[in-house]
């Protein structure tokens, strides 16, 4: 007889059938090992590529290395400013704080920036997204980035209004992407640009007030590019000019960077989580999978199988698992991960080079999506492999099988009051220790990071808010000249939606060291001494003292430049033309480092007195009747139209609630993403429970014909399964609150840290408590009904027949 | 008397204990004995008895409590101890042992043991893959070889869900032979398997043995002794003194029985026999219509013109043909015949737990068939105590709160009382004292009167047991036949399928099934 040889071993085809014939399980495992590689291997290449790109695409723009605000200078001062050992170019720019807009009733505020030649610029090279990329007189170019979005497009006709009240009309002829300008300020932008050519037109004098220079060598060597910036500042003294503000950057490192790739590193850690909980899932499935084969495995050791060989042919069973799950998880989390670096890197206004696969991201998931299933997948194997023949093939193996806490059983004996029925279910819950114990550590901390990111939002947007006070009131005026506060208190105070008002001074200037070194810039803000505004979170010393001269409440991101800083301590403060002179910090407050430069609070009558502007001032809090983002807008428009109908050089006119919404974008964003992770916990916590319950209905399929063999309806059946998914919901919810605090603490830290340069508060809300609770509820129920239909439908003949 | 010439296996001194809740309970005392090469021997006894144990010993698939099995074989795997002295099988470790029955056993089970997912020849080839002498096209050829043997090749790629059990078994013996071992035992091989299938499985095993094979099969089923060169008999784990001598295969086979078909007998009216003791429950939330009313002219059970057919991909079996019955309230009745005759199905179609194909189960009048199957459940638990062989209690549940589940479930006798009603029945079967137990600890007697006791529960008219002593030593199964008795003699209709002929002696009436068919209905005399 003619044989075609079988070339695939027997056991091997045993392999491959068990992974068809049961395509639930297979999917089950699959779906668990494939949603952590995927999870991983997303965060992996996001990482990968936007650590690669962002700073490569910020380099290609040739970014600015000292960015110094000073006095007027003309293109012969860039001359003398070369000339610097170490400076490679030197560029001027004209910028101007105006306010535009389309139709004169919704205005943006902009940074107007002037430009000799943008086809020769080299420094912040501009990225066109739209129109064209070289202006001609009289023609604006828009910036955009996702946190910065005017609205206006090409060919729009924006209204500019400068800050003495004069407005032109030009058109926008191209949207362009700037990397560079203001980077690293989370408040900088959006801009507008013109050549210089169009100062004249707008009666703006045709002369620099921004100079910025690249080193020729060491771009990415901070002291040495202190070093020059230094150098830089002397001669522009030397020149008679003053500088009012110096920034000095890196070129090789977006300076966004580091905390867009701290954040990717928490949701690292999250995918992390869900790898873990997914090995979980995998123990369970795996650890019912043998079960199941029990009596296979029996008769395979009876007709000759050794244990090595068993476990060989489960490994490769699971190792197969893992295969299928790579196959599924590496393009999609290549193509996701691409995806999401392409999202996160158009909202820093980067560019990323094209799509491709990561091989540290591929390399991560194969590991995982091997060594997770195989690591997990071993313990139940090797119990397996190693059974007694004659348990494995026993009919009483099922009947030997574990009745769960004795201890538990016995105590619940005495609960008299319940009915069997609700008893069968409690004690159900417990019966198999592994598995449960498996499944409550999934939904648990699936739980946990559900309600842990509700707790971080709300603990983000009450720092934000505390931020926020910094800031504004309901309506914040900006007037481009100061004017005196009794007279804008007359005329705006009558006003209808109109509760308060308040004047607050402003000056800045620079922290200087012993060795007359710049530490670093420092805005002093004064509000009024009686400000309703104003709740600083002051950790150390003390508010100041009506009147208290040279005393400053400082931010506590003091403590980077000076650790040991204890309040009474005393800095040196130099403001512009002025000599340096000592002021005593006598308290510090909670705020954030990445708002710019240095925040402190002083006295407004000194201050106002210091600027030569006593009883004046350029910035207004207006507090309104309602407080709503409609109220507020209502009023702000009307105060905008009223105050320019009487003359007054307006800058801006904002409301606190859209000041409030713009700033917290990026964490909204964060946050949205965190409940994606959140969500993929929690869907890997019903895999949990769903496979659990499935496992638990099939073990006890002959005991379910038993009940119904002695009068259980559907309905009981379905009753006493159910029951048993919600207690093991329920479990894990009340479980998931105690672990929510540290897992909260620890996410809010990290965020905050990573967002804001500061620690957050915690503060706990009862939202993702209760959202959880419904959700874990619907999901036991969702997962165990599915079960208890199908155990409902199955006749008593099938069931007693089930082995 | 020990024959140790020509001995393939030797037994000395095997005993094997097992705890329980009530102490050890020796499975096998002592047993000596001598598997000679090349015959066929048959080890009978009643379920229960240690035949099972005894194979397990033969097979090194239980450990020993004491005493050694001694192999003496022809080279393969661990043939011997070394020397030609023989090999002391129960002193390999797991793994020795799996090589040496690849080599040495053939095992055939009665619930055939294929793998699921493999087609046949793969199931044949199996072995081979695992003892190493797996070879992509001899091994296949061996496989196709021996399935067309056991007359089966047609199906050889088909998986086993597609073939019928008798075709299965074929399976699983053409699976033993594929190492070609000296040494082939079978435990109840025809025990799922009708009457001709059954003759063709002995066929094949007697050719084995005129072919040199030894074989050895476990049986309950007496009326096969015949069919065997010798035949042991096994009782509460010890072999009868003196070894039966078959007829065998010297003596001519003899194909297995088939009893004549008697045609129903009317039962004699008995008067005497109306449940008298039967109680209507109202039930605790008046929920009477549910509930069994026992009427004079209505018979307990009725099944009319009752045809069982199965069909799957292996084709179609008549498991009940035309089978038309009347039973009476307060018969003791038991159903008796061969494995695969029709008994379990018989009585799942009484219980509602499986549907005819056609025609009706009348349960004191009631069409249960017209109800629908969550309703029928309701139905069958404040009307029918179903007592499985296997007990099925569930073992999360104490016996107490397993007596209370259906009244629970059926919401028969006001909550409050639920707990004395079942003390009380737990009382009726002794076990009052184990009342809190959980089963797990109990004997498998003890088992089976909570069972009982669980079955009694609602107080139903009508008890359905199946093979209620059939995992039972002989003194347990008497006190459980006691029990049944004593029901009867109160009133209750009980229902019991049985394999074991004993049992007969003490109903009022058997019906014996062969095939399908009810073959004959006798009524004991008063």
């Amino acid at each position: 007889m003619d044989v075609r040889p079988n070339l695939i071993k027997p056991r091997w085809s045993k392999v491959i059938s068990d992974l068809w014939d049961s395509k639930l399980r297979t999917l089950l495992v699959v779906a668990s090992i494939a949603v952590g590689v995927f999870a991983i291997g997303m965060i992996v290449s996001t990482y990968t590529i936007l650590s690669e790109d962002i700073n490569l695409s910020y380099e290609l723009v040739n970014p600015v290395n000292i960015e110094v605000w000073t006095d007027s200078f003309s293109e012969d001062f860039l001359r003398v400013i070369e000339q610097i050992p170490g400076v490679e170019a030197a560029e001027g720019r004209r910028t101007v704080g105006v306010r535009g807009s389309t139709d004169g009733i919704v205005w943006e505020s902009l940074d107007l920036v002037a430009v000799q030649n943008f086809e020769t610029m080299q420094i912040n090279l501009l990225t066109t997204i739209d129109g064209i990329q070289v202006p001609h007189r009289r023609e604006l170019l828009i910036s955009y980035d996702f946190m910065n979005n005017t609205g206006f497009e090409v060919g729009d006709q924006v209204e500019i209004e400068l800050p003495d009240g004069t407005s032109y009309v030009l058109p926008v002829v191209g949207i362009v992407a700037d990397q560079a300008t203001g980077g690293g300020d989370i408040r900088s932008g959006p801009y507008a640009y013109i050549t210089m050519d169009t100062l004249p037109a707008l009666a703006l004098a045709e002369t620099y007030n921004r100079l910025y220079v690249t080193v020729s060598s060491a771009k990415n060597d901070i002291a040495a590019i202190d070093a020059i910036a230094t150098a830089v500042e002397d001669k522009i003294e030397r020149h008679n000019r003053t500088v009012y503000r110096m920034d000095t950057l890196v070129s090789n490192i977006h300076p966004m960077g580091a905390t867009v790739l701290a954040v990717l590193g928490v949701l690292g850690v999250l995918g992390g989580l869900i790898m873990i909980l997914s090995s979980s899932l995998i123990v369970n499935t795996l650890n019912a999978l043998i079960t199941q084969h029990m009596r296979q495995i029996g008769v395979m050791k009876l007709i000759g199988g050794r244990r090595v060989q068993i476990m060989g042919m489960y490994l490769v069973l699971i190792f197969t698992y893992g295969l299928v799950a790579l196959g599924m998880a590496v393009p999609t989390g290549a193509l996701a991960g691409y995806k999401f670096a392409e999202f996160i890197s158009a909202m820093m206004n980067t560019s990323l080079q094209p799509f491709r696969i990561v091989p540290l991201a591929i390399g991560v998931q194969v590991l995982l999506a091997f060594l997770i299933p195989l690591g997990a997948g071993f313990f139940p194997v090797n119990r397996g492999s190693k059974i007694n023949v004659r348990r494995a093939i026993s009919n009483d193996r099922a009947r030997a099988q574990s009745t769960g806490f004795d201890w538990f059983n016995r105590l619940t004996q005495w609960l008299r009051w319940l009915s069997r029925p609700v008893l069968l279910s409690i004690r159900n819950t417990f019966r198999q220790k592994g598995r449960l114990l498996l499944t409550i550590f999934t939904l648990t901390v699936a739980g946990a990071v559900f309600i842990a990111v509700f707790n971080v939002r709300i603990s983000m947007a009450a720092f934000m808010d505390q931020l926020s006070a910094h800031f504004m009131g309901d309506v914040s005026i900006q007037f481009s000249q100061p004017y005196l506060i009794s007279r804008i208190d007359q005329l705006v105070l009558p006003l209808p939606g109109v509760e308060q008002l308040e004047a607050w001074g402003a000056a800045s200037g620079e922290i200087w060291d012993a060795n007359d070194e710049v530490v670093d810039n420092i805005n002093l803000i004064a509000p009024p001494r009686d400000t309703i505004l104003l709740d600083a979170d002051v950790v150390a010393g003390r508010w100041l003292f009506p009147g208290e001269e040279k005393a400053m409440v400082v931010a506590d991101s003091i403590y980077e430049h000076y650790p040991d800083l204890v309040p009474g301590d005393s800095l040196i403060i130099k403001m512009p033309g002025e000599r340096e002179e000592a002021w005593q910090v006598v308290g510090v407050f909670r705020f954030i480092s990445m708002m710019g430069d240095m925040l402190a609070y002083a006295d407004y009558d000194f201050v106002s007195d210091l600027n030569n502007l006593p009883n004046q001032a350029f910035s207004y809090k207006v507090i309104t009747e309602d407080h709503s983002l409609e109220g507020q807008q209502q009023v702000g428009e009307y105060l905008d139209q009223y105050l320019s109908d009487r003359n007054f050089k307006i800058r801006s006119v904002e409301a606190g609630k859209l000041i409030r919404e713009d700033s917290s974008q990026a964490i909204d964003i964060l946050i949205r993403f965190l409940l994606i992770m959140a969500f993929l916990t929690a869907f890997v916590g019903s895999i949990g429970l769903t496979g659990t319950m499935g496992m638990n209905v099939l073990e006890r399929t002959r005991e379910i014909g038993v009940m119904r063999a002695i009068g259980a309806v559907d309905f009981e059946l379905i009753k006493s399964i159910v029951i048993e998914g919600v207690m093991i919901g329920l479990i894990t919810w009340v479980l998931a609150i105690g672990l929510s605090f540290p897992i909260s603490q620890g996410l809010l830290t990290i965020i905050s840290e990573a967002m804001m340069g500061s620690s957050a508060r915690l503060v706990y809300t009862y939202d993702g408590v209760l959202i959880w609770l419904g959700v874990v509820v619907a999901l036991s129920i969702v997962a165990s009904i599915l079960p208890a239909r199908n155990a409902a439908r199955l006749t008593i003949r099938e069931v007693l027949a089930y082995e | 008397m020990i024959e140790t010439k020509n001995a393939i296996l030797q037994l000395r001194g095997v005993t094997k204990a097992y705890a329980t809740g009530d102490g050890p309970f020796i499975a096998l005392n002592d047993i000596h004995m001598d598997i000679q090469q090349g015959e066929f021997l048959g080890i009978t006894g009643k379920s229960g008895a240690g035949k099972t144990t005894l194979l397990n010993m033969i097979s090194g698939v239980s450990t020993l409590s004491e005493g050694e099995v001694l192999f003496q074989g022809n080279g393969k795997g661990h043939s011997s101890g070394g020397n030609g002295a023989p090999l002391s099988i129960h002193a390999l470790s797991e793994d020795e042992l799996a090589r040496w029955r690849g080599h040495n056993l053939g095992i055939v089970y009665q619930s055939f043991e294929l793998m699921p997912t493999l087609n046949l020849v793969e199931n044949v080839m199996l072995p081979p893959d695992f003892t190493g002498n797996y070879h992509p096209r001899a091994s296949k050829a061996r496989a196709l070889e021996l399935l067309e043997m056991v007359e089966i090749v047609e199906h050889a790629y088909k998986i086993p869900a597609h073939i019928s059990g008798g075709q299965k078994q074929r399976v699983a013996i053409a699976r033993a032979l594929v190492n070609d071992p000296p040494l082939i035992v079978a435990d109840e091989p025809t025990g799922n398997l009708d009457t001709v299938t059954a003759e063709t499985i002995f066929q094949i095993f007697e050719r084995l043995v005129e072919a040199g094979k030894t074989i050895v099969v476990v049986t309950h089923d007496t009326s096969l002794a015949e069919r065997f060169s010798r035949r042991l008999h096994i009782t509460d784990g010890a072999l009868d003194a003196a070894p039966v001598r078959g007829a065998g295969l010297n003596g001519g086979s003899k194909p297995l029985a088939v009893a004549p078909v008697h045609r129903e007998q009317e039962p004699a009216p008995s008067e005497s026999a109306r449940p008298a003791q039967v109680v209507i429950e109202s039930g605790s939330n008046g929920k009477s219509a549910l509930k069994l009313i026992p009427q004079e002219d209505i018979a307990a059970v009725a099944l009319k013109g009752i045809d069982k057919i199965y069909e799957n991909a292996a084709g179609r079996f008549v498991a009940l043909q035309a089978v038309d019955l009347e039973f009476e309230y307060g018969k003791f009745v038991s159903i008796v015949g061969k494995s695969g005759s029709g008994k379990s199905t018989l009585i799942n179609m009484v219980t509602g737990i499986d549907h005819p194909t056609r025609g009706q189960v009348l349960v004191g009048g009631t069409d249960i068939y017209k109800l629908s199957e969550s309703k029928r459940s309701l139905w069958r638990g404040r009307n029918m105590g179903v007592v499985f062989q296997f007990f099925q209690l569930l073992p999360t549940l104490t016996l107490l709160e397993n007596t209370m589940l259906p009244m629970d479930y059926c919401k028969v006798y006001p909550f409050a009382e639920r707990g004395d009603r079942a003390m009380e029945l737990l009382e009726m079967v002794g076990l009052a004292d184990h009342a809190y137990k959980f089963p797990g600890s109990m004997s498998s007697g003890q088992q089976q009167s909570a069972a009982i006791a669980r079955a009694l529960a609602t107080d139903p008219a009508i008890i359905l047991a199946d093979e209620p002593t059939g995992n039972l030593d002989s003194r347990s199964a008497g006190a459980i036949l006691d029990l049944f008795e004593n029901l009867a003699e109160h009133g209750k209709t009980v229902l019991i399928v049985t394999h074991d002929p004993a049992i007969t002696r003490r109903t009022d009436e058997t019906i014996l099934l062969s095939d399908g068919e009810v073959v004959e209905r006798r009524v004991k005399a008063d």
